[in-house]
């Protein structure tokens, strides 16, 4: 029986190496030079125990594929504000785009979400929940701390590298095909309970 | 819109701050994304850092930031 080309690419879309998905959507003649060139390097590799090539190879197939097939988005506008604080006297926030929720609140709708959760830091571990379609949520199941970094914040705080830390984090499912309402609504509202509780900083967990 | 500050690292997509399980390196990315927060100057600051996934030492680069003192210690 021969083998489709691209049957050898049906990865999931949430595949965790990342880049190299988006070979399928590349043409079949530079999806076989990839899998020849997979084969010879792998063949190299065991005979000579240097793997490094291979690695490298992955490493910019992944570059090349990618800006390939996802042009870089240009912007007009970047916002800022400056950080004025020192870190050991700051508050800081923890947010993730992954869609964590907490067990008893509303999942989120995988076809588009712009609302948001505010997670509590004591939070048991067998109560986050994930509700998100698009990246590979098998590892956030495991540990929270992989896209929501809110116990290393903790032991950040209790080392004194940071004073304190907001009073929840907040999670957004990052597949909002129509961000209006989330620039207008829920992440100015996210930003605003962090103003009220005045916070110096946030860290984004982006997915 | 572009972010104002951005701190990039080559990780498998859905674990921006580490692997599961691996409290030592989420705190080396959270550490750096703090270091970055405090020390940027300017809008669109993007700084990339060079781990490779898991066949880096994080405990030693902690150990080395701050004498020896380990995520979970």
């Amino acid at each position: 029986m021969a083998i489709r080309l691209n049957d050898l690419i049906q990865n999931p879309e949430t595949a965790p190496f990342s880049k190299l998905k988006y070979l399928k959507r590349r043409p079949e003649d530079e999806v076989t030079q990839f899998f020849n060139r997979l084969f010879l390097l792998s063949v190299t590799g065991k005979e000579t125990g240097d793997w490094s090539i291979l690695d490298k190879f992955l490493e910019e197939e992944g570059d090349r594929i990618s800006s390939q097939v996802a042009p870089p988005i240009g912007f007009d506008y970047t916002p800022w504000a400056p950080f004025k604080n020192r870190l050991s006297e700051s508050k800081i926030a923890i947010l993730s785009t992954g869609g964590v929720y907490v067990e008893g609140q509303k999942p989120f709708n995988t076809e588009g979400d712009s609302s948001y959760r505010e997670i509590p830091l004591d939070t048991p571990a067998d109560l986050f929940r994930i509700a998100h379609t698009h990246y590979d949520t098998t590892g956030v199941a495991e540990d929270i701390n992989s896209v929501l970094a809110i116990h290393r914040l903790q032991e950040i705080i209790r080392d004194g590298i940071v004073a304190e830390s907001s009073t929840s984090a907040y999670s957004f499912m990052g597949y909002i095909p129509d961000p209006s309402d989330l620039i207008k609504m829920t992440a100015s509202e996210v930003a605003r309970r962090l103003n009220e509780e005045r916070v110096d900083g946030v860290v984004i967990g982006t997915t | 819109m572009a972010v104002p500050r951005g701190l990039v690292l080559k990780f498998p997509f859905g674990r921006p701050f580490g692997a599961p399980g691996n409290p030592d390196q989420q705190r080396v990315v959270l550490e750096d994304a703090l270091t970055m927060l405090s020390s940027s100057r300017q809008p669109g600051d993007i700084r990339s850092r060079p781990y490779r996934w898991r066949r880096e030492d994080y405990a030693r680069i902690l150990a080395e930031r701050h004498g020896g003192m380990s995520a979970g210690a």
